[in-house]
Formats: structure tokens, sequence, C-alpha cells
């Protein structure tokens, strides 16, 4: 037997056991099981590194001797082995293999399935305890979204040889191909194909043919291109800060998650109130800014304080299927309440005694636009009353102006009238405007002074301040003296339970962690 | 990446489970991908808050932990209970089993279980914060949940064991190097705001760590008697606003 070679050992091993196995001299042990796992179980046509083989045996005899012999089959028919024996330590072992490098003859150079068949020769004889199967592509994955690149590796090929890559999807080729690649050196054929937004989706087949090598397995095989998703970078407001009326603006771009910029299409934003009343604001794609943008006028009647805008999930569109993203970063931005242009004038010149002054007043929002509802008054002071007569201003839609009157009586005096007209609504938008001009009337002037009343009122609000001040400074003060804390105390408290068992095992499980990420 | 943020405190009726659901939700209505848990196991709140009855309860985070089932069956979409179009929210109500099940773990190998469901959780939903409520005190349920945090949310109020109580936490949470964040709540109305921004300032100052806010004792948020999300039953008050502001403090943590 001393001089039998080693293939012509392994032989005779499978015909001995196949031979026991078929006479049922020796059976398999009942309660010993076996489990074979291939890790990749895909992989491209390479020699390396390879795949590694993993045997696991449980409920085996321990100090019993195990021999195996794994064989290998490969797309053509070819075939490899390898054999491993070991004594077994206890009821449970294992061992690894890597193919090919640790099988006679063993490659990985056809595109298809590589069947794996484990037989046990010793203690029991049994031709296949265990199967798999390894499968083995020109591209790296079998399922692509647009927009990631699809790598290619073969093997087998003459030394800087030149081969024909083909692409097709339903039988047309794609973009740029076919393609003429050298292989290196070692007869290795490496490509990769960027796919872009645009391309069908659905089979695609991938095959390479050499210059001279024939190869007994053709290089062809299919994989799936499928949509893909996209993500937002960020979202930019035009202005931190905006009035009610004025138009926010937003602009965002959007990624594909392979890598590049999305350059069609359309999304929805949404706008979110302080009271989380929301507005879907349509964005479309601005190609000369190369960004999606919206806007959104402010409504006049909407909330004050912090708005939130982000791109509604999924609901970017480009021009070819591909949308997203799962989630979006948020902008905020400030919202404040229409600060009101006004415009007024009024008639002036020599008046008559009865009759009236007449208010034109024209208020616009921040926007530019008109002011038609709210409340609206003038305040008409002739010279020596600062506190003026109080006029009602009503909205005439076709002047698009605020307009009233004011009857001039003998007490008016002549001089500079100083008309001044305040508008608000019930939402806080607020703006006032004034303008004067020389008016003459004949009337006597009388003035009284409220004074007296004025010093009262303030003396009576600063004695009260100051009393609800003391109030609140003697509270705060409480608050500071009750709330001193020993910090010795704390940190011998913290130490009861940093002492702990279980508090040391989660420390310590962090570190691992921690290391574990480091490494 | 998935973020976590445990909320804790010393003593109870602080209004963790409050400040955990609001600030989920505001996190949630700005975009965000919000998944909570209760971990709550000896006085579980939230589905209370959230509205959900016991018997809507099927799995909970122990069978994902056991992988008896799968995230998707141990979670309760919530945007449509809450009518929230932004962002997305999910909850994982506690069970009382967890705890058994953690203490039958071997030791050593807790820490790494909970991560993995937690890990679990954040890639099936694609979420961007698990927001963790506990129950309050030091135990070794909430040393765990400690443990497996990104950031820690010590919530107290104006009380001098809660203070202590909360230096203790600090204590611990920096020998775990985990980033703690102080939020004081029921800050007594008699206290302008200045003077209860001073004062919160000066807890932080005392005990070194970082204040993300506060939260005055509010009237309505105790007459909601926790039976609601407060953002979302008074969007308006100024109390929402405090917790929406508390959700962009989380969002500047890394």
């Amino acid at each position: 037997m001393g001089i039998l070679s080693r293939k012509t050992k392994t032989l005779i091993l499978v015909l001995v056991a196949s031979l026991f196995l078929a006479v049922g001299l020796v059976p398999v042990h009942a309660a010993t099981q076996y489990a074979l796992s291939l890790n990749p179980g895909r992989t491209q046509e390479q020699s390396s590194p390879g795949v590694t083989v993993t045997l696991t045996v449980t409920g085996a005899s321990s100090g019993q001797p195990y021999s195996f012999l794994l064989l290998v089959t490969d797309p053509s028919g070819a075939k490899s082995n390898a054999t491993r024996s070991t004594i077994a330590p206890g009821s449970a072992f294992s061992f690894q293999l890597n193919y090919p490098s640790d099988f006679s003859r063993g490659s990985i150079k056809y595109v298809g399935q590589y069947n794996v068949n484990v037989a046990q020769t010793t203690p029991s004889v049994s031709a296949s305890v265990a199967s798999g199967h390894l499968d083995v592509g020109l591209t790296d994955k079998s399922t692509y979204e647009r927009t990631y690149p699809v790598s290619i590796k073969a093997d087998a090929y003459s030394s800087n040889e030149t081969v024909r890559i083909d692409i097709t999807h339903a039988s047309l080729s794609a973009p740029d191909f076919p393609a003429f690649v050298n292989a290196d050196p070692s007869g290795n054929v490496f490509f990769s194909w960027l796919t872009t937004p645009d391309l069908p989706i659905g089979n695609y087949n991938v095959t390479i043919t050499g210059g001279s090598t024939v190869k007994a397995v053709r290089d062809s095989q299919s994989f799936l291109l499928d949509l893909t998703g996209v993500t937002i970078r960020g979202i930019n407001v035009a202005q931190s800060s905006l009035m009610r009326s004025q138009t926010a603006r937003f602009s965002f771009s959007a990624d594909y998650l392979g890598g590049g910029p999305v350059q069609s299409g359309f999304a929805t934003l949404l706008v979110t109130q302080p009271d989380f009343t929301i507005q879907q604001v349509p964005a479309t794609y601005n190609a000369t800014s190369a960004r999606f943008e919206a806007g959104y006028r402010i409504p006049l009647v909407s909330m004050n304080g912090s708005w939130t805008a982000l791109v509604k999930a999924n609901s970017l569109q480009d021009s070819y299927g591909n949308s997203g993203p799962d989630s979006s970063p948020s902008a905020d931005f400030i919202v404040t309440p229409a600060s009101l242009s006004v415009d007024l004038n009024f008639t002036r010149g020599d008046i008559v005694i009865g009759n009236v002054v007449a208010i034109y007043s024209n208020i616009t929002t921040p926007d530019g636009s008109s002011f038609a509802a709210g409340t609206v008054s003038a305040f008409v002071s002739p010279p020596g009353r600062p506190i003026g007569n109080q006029v009602n201003l009503l909205y005439d839609s076709s002047q698009r102006k605020w307009v009233g009157s004011y009857t001039v009586s003998t007490n008016d005096p002549s001089g500079v009238w100083l008309v001044k007209v305040s508008a608000s609504d019930p939402y806080g938008n607020s703006g006032s405007g004034s303008t004067s001009s020389i008016v003459t009337v004949v009337a006597p002037v009388s003035q009284g002074s409220t004074l007296t009343l004025w010093f009262l009122t303030a003396f009576g609000a600063i004695a009260a301040g100051l009393l609800v001040g003391l109030f609140l400074l003697r509270r705060k003060r409480t608050f500071q003296h009750h709330l001193q804390v020993d910090l010795q105390a704390v940190s011998e408290e913290a130490s009861k339970v940093k002492n702990q068992e279980f508090f040391q095992s989660i420390k310590e499980q962090i570190e691992k962690q921690r290391e574990g990420k480091g490494s | 990446m998935v973020r976590t943020i445990t909320v804790h405190s010393f003593k109870g009726g602080t209004g963790k489970s409050t400040i955990t659901a609001n600030l989920a939700t505001a996190l949630a209505a700005r975009g965000r991908r919000v998944g909570v848990m209760d971990m709550d196991l000896e006085g579980p709140g939230l589905h209370v808050i959230f509205n959900i009855t016991p018997e809507e309860v099927k799995h909970t985070l122990n069978d994902v932990l056991l992988d008896a089932v799968s995230p998707d069956e141990a979670v309760i979409p919530m945007n449509g209970r809450l009518g929230l179009e932004a962002g997305s929210l999910y909850f994982s109500p506690a069970s009382v089993r967890v705890g058994e099940m953690l203490r039958t773990l071997r030791t050593g190998f807790e820490l790494e279980s909970f991560s993995r469901a937690i890990a679990k959780l954040g890639t099936s939903f694609k979420l961007d914060y698990v927001m963790i409520d506990t129950h309050p005190g030091i135990e070794n349920d909430t040393l765990l949940v400690m443990g497996v945090c990104d950031h820690l949310v010590i919530v107290s109020r104006i009380d001098q064991q809660d203070i202590f109580g909360t230096g203790v936490v600090v204590d611990i949470a920096r020998t775990l190097e985990k980033p703690a964040h102080l939020v004081v709540n029921m800050v007594p109305k008699g206290l302008k705001a200045s003077d209860a921004s001073k004062l919160v300032k000066g807890i932080g100052h005392h005990f070194k760590v970082d204040v993300a806010g506060w939260l005055p004792f509010s009237d309505a948020v105790q007459s909601s008697l926790s039976k609601s999300v407060f953002i979302l039953t008074n969007p308006r008050d100024a109390v929402a606003s405090r917790f929406q502001d508390l959700a962009k403090q989380l969002e500047s943590y890394n």
C-alpha cells in the first residue's frame, strides 16, 4: 500500500465505503449528525480567497478517530477532493477547509453550481453524510440597484488575452457594450460597469468571450437590475426668519443611493407649523440651480414660532421611477407676525368747520399685497392734542384702500395736523404710519391735563413691580438655599452601586464592545 | 445608524414617561424615524399615553430577544393612531417577562443580547432613534438600559432627594462613559424663566453635567392625566414649545 498514489488510496477508500454501505455491514452511528456549510455561499470566478467549507459533527463518540472524504464537482463535471481525519475531542467537533486551495485540482473558474459531497470513511462508512453547493458567477452580486457598480471577475484566460464582454437586456446591448479588455498576466479578467439611474430595470445577461480561450463552460450569467432609492443631504431655507405673507423658499439636493445627484423629478415638502398643522408643498427640480426648489407663502392667519420643513418620505420621484427618501433631514425657520406697511394721505389746506377731512390709507403686507381684513383706525391730532381723535376706517375694495373721515369742529385749531393710522388683525399682524400737513380752521384751543393721573398710575405700577420682585427673589433664594447637595455623599452613594458585581459586569461588557468597535 | 437614548430618573413621578412620549413624538414630527421602548417594568405607562389597550399587545421585545418573532410583530406603528404625517413612530410595549429573561441570561452577555435586539429593531424599521423609558432608581435592569444607550437623559425635579439622586446617576453615567444630559421638570411656577434657567444651569454646573433644558410645572400637562401625547393635544401651549426645543436639542447630540 505504501507505494500507492494518494489518488489511488482515495479511490480505494471510496470503494470500500460504498461496499460497506451497500451490504449494510457497518451502519452510521444513529445519533451522529453532520452539518456542512459554505461561506460565502456565492462567489465570483477567482481562486483566492476561495470559500470556507465547514463540517460540524455532533453526537460523536469522544476519543474515536473520524475520517472524511470531501468531493467537489464543478459545473464542467470535473471533480476535486480533500480528506480530513481527526480524533473526536468530545461529542462535537468541526473542521474547516478552503476550496479550492485545500482540494486536489480544485478551482473556481466556471460559472454555475459546484456540488460538495462529504463521505465518512471512519469509524463507520457512509457515501454521503452531508452535502451542499456553492454558486459561482461573474458578478459580485445577483441583484443590483441602479447607480451601483457591477463588479465582474473571470478566471482561466490566457495571459494578457483580449476578451469581449457583452451585457444585454431584452436582447439589446447595454450602452457602451460590447467592451474589450485585456486579462492580466495571470489570466484574470476584471471589469466594473457603473449602472446609471435611467437604465431599464429587469434581467441582464453578461457574457465573456475569449479571443483564443474556449472554456468548457461558457462564461455567461444573468443578474437583476432594480430601481434605486434616493437620499436627501439637507434642506436649505432661504431666510431663517420670515414674516407672515412672505414666501418661504426651500431648496435641497438629492443623491442616488449608489452615488450621483438626482437631476429630474419632483417631491413633496411637509411644512409644519408649531401646532403640527401640515401643509404639503410641491418641489420640482430646477436644472439651472441643480436643486429641488419649493416655495410656500405663509398665510396671515398662521402660527408664530418655529416651523419645520422636511421632504415627505418616499415622495421624491425622478423621471425614471427611482424614489425615496426613507427619511429626511429637517430645516427650521421662524415665523413672526406680519409688519404692515401703512401709507396715508388726508385732505389738507383750508377746511371749513363742519366739513370733513378725508383719510385714505394704503396698507400692504410684507409681500406687497393689500391688507384687506382687520381693524384700521386713524387718529387725527390737531396741534396740541397728542391723543388724536379716533376714526375707524373701512376697506374700499375698488380702490384697495382703507377710507374714513373726520368732521372738523370748532375746537380744532389750525396748524400742522398729524394723522396716524394703525392697522391690526386678530392674529397679531400690525403696523402703523403717519403723515402731517397744514390745515387751516378757525377754532379755539382748550387743553386739559391728565399728568397727575399719569404720575399716580406710574408710581403705583413701580411699587407693585418692586413688591413682586422682592417676592420672586425670596422664592429663588429659598430654592437655592434648600438645594445645597453634598457631593461627597453623592459619590459615596454612587460607589455603593459601582461596587456591585452586576455593575462591574456591565462596565466590562461596555469596554469589550468599545474594544470590538475600535478593532 | 440608530442612536439609543435612555430617559431615566432617580425618583418616581418626575414625568419621565411624559417626556419620553413627547420627545419621541416631536422627533417624529420633525421627520425622524423613532422607536419608543417601554422598559419601566414595574410601572409601565407609555401605553396609556399612546392609548394602547393590553389586548392590542400581541408580542413584546422579549419575543424579539428570543428570536420568537420578527421585530415587525413586536412593535405597534403609531403614525396612524396619532395622526402623524411626518416621520415615523413605533412603540414597543413593556413585558414583565423581559426582566425574567434578563435575569436568566448568562452573566456577561446581557449587554450584547440587548444591544442586538435594539439593533435588530433599528435595522428593520430604519430607525434614527430608539428612546427607552426606564423605571426610576438604580436596579440591574436600569443599569443595563444605561449600558446600551448612546445618550442618557436624566429627568429631575427641584427636590432635595431628587437632585441628590440625580447626582448619583450622573456619577454612574460618567463611570460608564455615557454622555448624560439633565432635564429639570416641573420647575415651580413662581420662578421667572431667567431665574429658572440660572437655577437649572447651577445644578448642571454643580454636578458637571450638560443641561438639555427645563420644563415648567404646568396645570395643562397635569390635567391631561398622562392619557395623551401633550404636544399633539395642546400644540399651542408653551410647554409644547419647550418639548420641541428639547427635541431639537436631542438631534444635536452625536
